[in-house]
């Protein structure tokens, strides 16, 4: 199964293309063009990865990455930075971002980060379901299923 | 927002700072776009060399992205080059207008962070005063920004301007302070009002503020 992805930024021609470009690599993707739009999607929909812009006009990506950490915490954010200094990609990164990259970006660049992020959401989510298992096994209501 | 004490130079710098990162962040975004619709024509090519059909309508809209964004880099690289030169003349005779129209434009990146949109409703007839362009252009900014930062409901900052015999008054409208926000504008920009022979009078209650100019009192340099 592939990675289902978000682009969230409100430059529309930018998530356009790098959606087009994602999406020809296979990937299934979603756009949304202001944080406020992207705060509904992840509430209504299930992405594995999300890529976003820390600088918008509104919701700022930081505000929509907090809500993203607490209302779905195993989806991994990649933060985009159009600025040469990082302290609010590093901010981003201290509230639970995966990673950062610098705009504009190399498409083999976000696609390694991507498939990283991707693998270790998916190994998280292995422990989760391993651990669920562990506890119905060695609950005592075990016994019933037994 | 400038503390009491800094100095027109430091407040000055800032404003420098402040308007180049907003400048290049801009110019990253144009990049940004141009990187990927070029990288998407580029993958749809090689995507054609092993046998995919070549959209070639699409190949156009995309090329056609990547011109649009030239152009708009270009205007964004004219308004850089115009600031930077704006500190080339300490005493200078200046359309007030037209350099609080400029400013209106670098300021409308930080506008659109906070949500709000700014009107300049200026008259098409030149006001001139003259002063130090920078100095000049940094005052409007801090009141822009002042505006931005405490706006009315609707969100909306008009700016108008009309002369007298002695000053010259730009109003600002839809402003919706507090004591402390108003008072911290008012120290944070003082030395430059000093400087520039200029003073701000606010009205609470209509929600806004006039900065006035006075003809021929300005200091010249920094």
């Amino acid at each position: 199964m592939r990675p289902r992805i978000l682009i969230v930024d409100d430059e529309e021609d930018f998530v356009t293309a790098l959606a087009e470009r994602l999406t020809l690599r296979e990937y299934e993707v979603a756009a949304s063009f202001s944080g406020q739009d992207a705060m509904e999607k992840v509430k209504e929909h299930n992405y594995d990865i999300i890529i976003l812009d820390v600088k918008m006009p509104g919701t700022s990506g930081i505000d929509v990455l907090k809500e993203i950490k607490n209302t779905k915490p195993l989806t991994e954010v990649i933060m985009l930075t159009g600025n040469a200094t990082v302290e609010t990609a590093i901010e981003g990164m201290k509230l639970g971002a995966f990673d950062y990259l610098m705009k504009p970006c190399e498409a083999d660049d976000l696609t390694i980060k991507i498939e990283t992020a991707y693998k270790k959401k998916t190994e998280h989510e292995d422990k989760i379901r391993e651990a669920r298992i562990k506890e119905i096994i060695s609950s005592p209501r075990s016994a019933f299923h037994k | 927002m400038a503390h009491h004490g800094e100095s027109p130079e430091y407040e000055g710098l800032k404003f420098f700072g402040k308007i180049n990162a907003s400048i290049s962040h801009e110019i990253r975004n144009t990049l940004a776009v141009i990187n990927e619709n070029a990288g998407l024509v580029k993958d749809l090519i090689m995507m054609s060399e092993k046998g995919y059909p070549l959209d070639v309508t699409k190949i156009s809209e995309k090329v056609q992205k990547v011109l649009d964004q030239v152009k708009r880099s270009d205007k964004i690289v004219d308004n850089m080059n115009r600031f930077a030169h704006s500190i080339d003349s300490t005493f200078l005779n200046i359309n007030v207008c037209e350099y609080a129209e400029f400013v209106v434009r670098l300021s409308e990146r930080f506008a659109a962070m906070k949500g709000v949109q700014i009107k300049p409703e200026l008259p098409a007839d030149p006001i001139e005063i003259t002063t130090f362009p920078f100095m000049f252009e940094n005052l409007i900014f801090l009141c822009i920004d002042y505006a931005i930062q405490n706006p009315t409901e609707d969100n909306i900052v008009l700016i108008t301007a009309n002369e007298n015999e002695s000053a010259v008054m730009f109003e600002f409208k839809g402003i919706a302070s507090s004591d402390e926000a108003e008072n911290s504008f008012k120290a944070g920009s003082s030395d430059i009002l000093d400087k520039l022979g200029a003073q701000i009078e606010s009205n609470r209650d209509s929600g806004s503020f006039v900065l006035e100019i006075i003809k021929g009192s300005g200091h010249t340099g920094i």
